[in-house]
């Protein structure tokens, strides 16, 4: 066996290792991104919402009004059909009566994906006072200090009819961390280039429905503060939102 | 701007304030100057600083406040001058706005005067939102409508005249301009030094019917934090509170601008700040102290169509049914708004 120097012997190694890493690198296909613009709508079982209005009824039957909506959705996880996932991290104020509220922008890696994941309020990582940009639609949304800090996930206010046909206040009020709504959306969606609208409605029947029946009479006009009644708004909250395009 | 930030960017805030502070001491020592029109001189900008718990000041980038233009508004704002010839002769606009009482005239019924406190953050004027915009909007209307300045008499001052001409450009002052000016002071009319503003920067205490009333404040207890939101101690938004059942004349609040029948009874939520130095209160005036005006939300709430759904949780219909100490402390906590530094700014202070 003829003796190789080490000199040798290492460029006879390192040549074909660090061919293997260019040849790799050179032809790595870069991942390109989609933009993708995310419109929120509202809804009351396919109605579509019109504020300050009597004119609906939940599944308990209490007819009711709107007259405040203002809520956070945050951190949006994009899941591929093999279960990988892309997750981008945002807070995003939404209120229907601030039309450019409702529209927002994202970008994620080209592709095919098969659910969306999102929540309705703010992670508790960043629910803390003071962390959101200082508008006054976050100074507004902020949770007392005494009542444990952060922000109101969500506001829904409005007037309902009750058992003594006399109208009334309500005031669903969701915050703290533990009553961070979870929502997942199964949707097959591809992704490709900078236009991507991707729509999101929230029926605001689901906020009383399932899996608890939520009648104004009987649980309580309001829930802040109230652990047992933001419990149930929480658990509602998974399946208030549909995707309606991709 | 409502996408609000990646995740975690107050961390990376947190993480970055040492570069931001060399930043800004660079900004500083450099003097940031606003770029003038080709005959003006350099003008001095003035940065408006505000505590953590307060919005973001928005500024109309055709405006920005310097200090040249805040001292030209501070001049107008207390020239009666400006009321020369017009319906309201004799007149400044400080002469219903005195600084010892925050800026606002104790004692007026119908309606009770505002406050020209924190107005930079406001986007509606007036008790029912007659006057909607900019500060410059509202100004406007102050000096075209309200005082009707004659301005030929304000071009014949010499002083005004070379100064409109230094700051803003004009030959001649026109509405527009005497807007600008008294915009641009008025968002330094600012108040963020009284006691509760030590305790929430974490430099004070408070005494404790002060820190109860606090609580009570900022919990389901009292629910005064939904409307006076802790900050500016206004919402900025319109509610009817319940004061009436019926409602007619001024009463009507913000149905009488936009004639929305879901509007009757509301009102633009008044700040807090500086509340002890001024009375009556309401947009009517019916409440001569604050003890009333606390005995009101106790137990005098008054239900109607748009009573605030914030105000019509189970039990507390009619009003909160607090105790007596309870009251007490409220009324306290408020009296810890009075803004002392704020009231006897020199900087704020009549210049002539």
């Amino acid at each position: 066996m003829k003796a190789i120097s080490l000199r040798i012997y290492r460029v006879l190694v390192l040549i074909p290792l660090l061919a293997l890493v260019l040849s790799g690198s050179c032809h790595r296909v870069p991942e390109l991104k989609a933009g993708i613009q995310i419109n929120i709508s509202h809804e009351v079982d396919a109605q579509p919402l019109r504020m300050d209005s009597i004119a609906y009824q939940n599944e308990a039957g209490n007819p009711y009004s709107v007259t405040r909506l203002e809520y956070y959705l945050s951190d949006f996880t994009f899941i591929r059909p093999d279960g990988s996932s892309e997750r981008v991290e945002l807070t995003h104020y939404c209120n229907p009566r601030k039309a450019e509220s409702l529209h927002f922008d994202l970008e994620v890696t080209e592709g095919n994906y098969s659910a969306l994941e999102f929540v309705l309020g703010i992670p508790a990582e960043r629910n803390l006072s003071y962390t959101l940009p200082a508008t006054s639609e976050n100074i507004n949304m902020s949770w007392p200090e005494n009542m444990g800090g952060g922000y109101h996930f969500m506001k829904l206010e409005g007037h309902f009819i009750d058992n003594q046909q006399k109208e009334k206040g309500f005031a669903m009020h969701l915050g703290m961390n533990r009553w961070l709504v979870h929502i997942r959306l199964d949707h097959n969606m591809d992704f490709k280039g900078n236009q991507n609208p991707v729509g999101l409605s929230m029926n605001i029947n689901e906020w009383f429905r399932n899996p608890h029946t939520y009648d104004f009479n009987i649980q309580g006009n309001y829930t802040m503060g109230i652990d047992s009644l933001m419990g149930k708004l929480s658990e509602n909250g998974a399946d208030v939102f549909t995707i309606t395009s991709q | 701007m409502y996408l609000q930030s990646q995740a975690s960017e107050r961390m990376k805030r947190r993480a970055s304030i040492p570069a931001l502070s060399i930043l800004l001491l660079f900004a500083a020592s450099c003097h940031w100057h606003v770029a003038p029109p080709d005959d003006q001189v350099e003008l001095t900008r003035l940065e408006i600083k505000t505590p953590e718990y307060v919005p973001l000041l928005i500024e109309p980038a055709d405006n920005l406040t310097t200090v040249e233009g805040a001292a030209l508004g501070r001049k107008l704002y207390y020239d009666p001058d400006l009321s020369s010839g017009g319906p309201l002769e004799g007149k400044a606009c400080a002469s219903c706005h005195l600084q010892e009482f925050g800026f606002t005239l104790p004692g007026i019924k119908s309606p009770p005067v505002l406050p020209h406190v924190n107005l930079g953050w406001n986007q509606a004027f007036l008790w029912n939102g007659a006057k909607q915009g900019t500060l410059e909007d509202a100004m406007r209307f102050e000096v075209e409508d309200f005082f009707q300045v004659d301005l030929d008499r304000i071009n014949a001052n010499d002083y005004y005249r070379k100064a409109f001409k230094k700051i803003f450009g004009v030959d001649e002052i026109n509405y527009p301009v005497l807007a600008k000016a008294l915009a641009q002071f008025l968002r330094t009319v600012n108040s963020f030094n009284s006691d509760m503003d030590a305790f929430l920067q974490g430099k004070g205490f408070l005494d404790e019917s002060v820190l109860r009333g606090y609580e009570i404040f900022n919990s389901e207890r009292g629910d005064c934090f939904h409307c006076h939101s802790i900050g500016l101690f206004t919402d900025a938004q319109f509610h009817n509170n319940g004061l009436d059942s019926v409602f007619s004349g001024f009463g009507e609040g913000l149905y009488a601008v936009t004639g929305n029948k879901n509007d009757l009874g509301k009102f633009k939520t008044p700040t807090l700040r500086n509340v002890a130095l001024r009375g009556p209160y309401m947009h009517d005036g019916r409440f001569a102290t604050l003890e009333e005006a606390v005995e009101f939300y106790n137990s005098g709430v008054l239900p109607s169509p748009t009573l605030d759904p914030i105000m019509t949780k189970p039990g507390k219909e009619s009003g909160l049914h607090l105790s007596e100490q309870d009251k007490a402390d409220l009324v306290n906590f408020m009296k810890a708004l009075t803004d002392t530094v704020f009231i006897h700014d020199t900087a704020l202070s009549n210049p002539w």
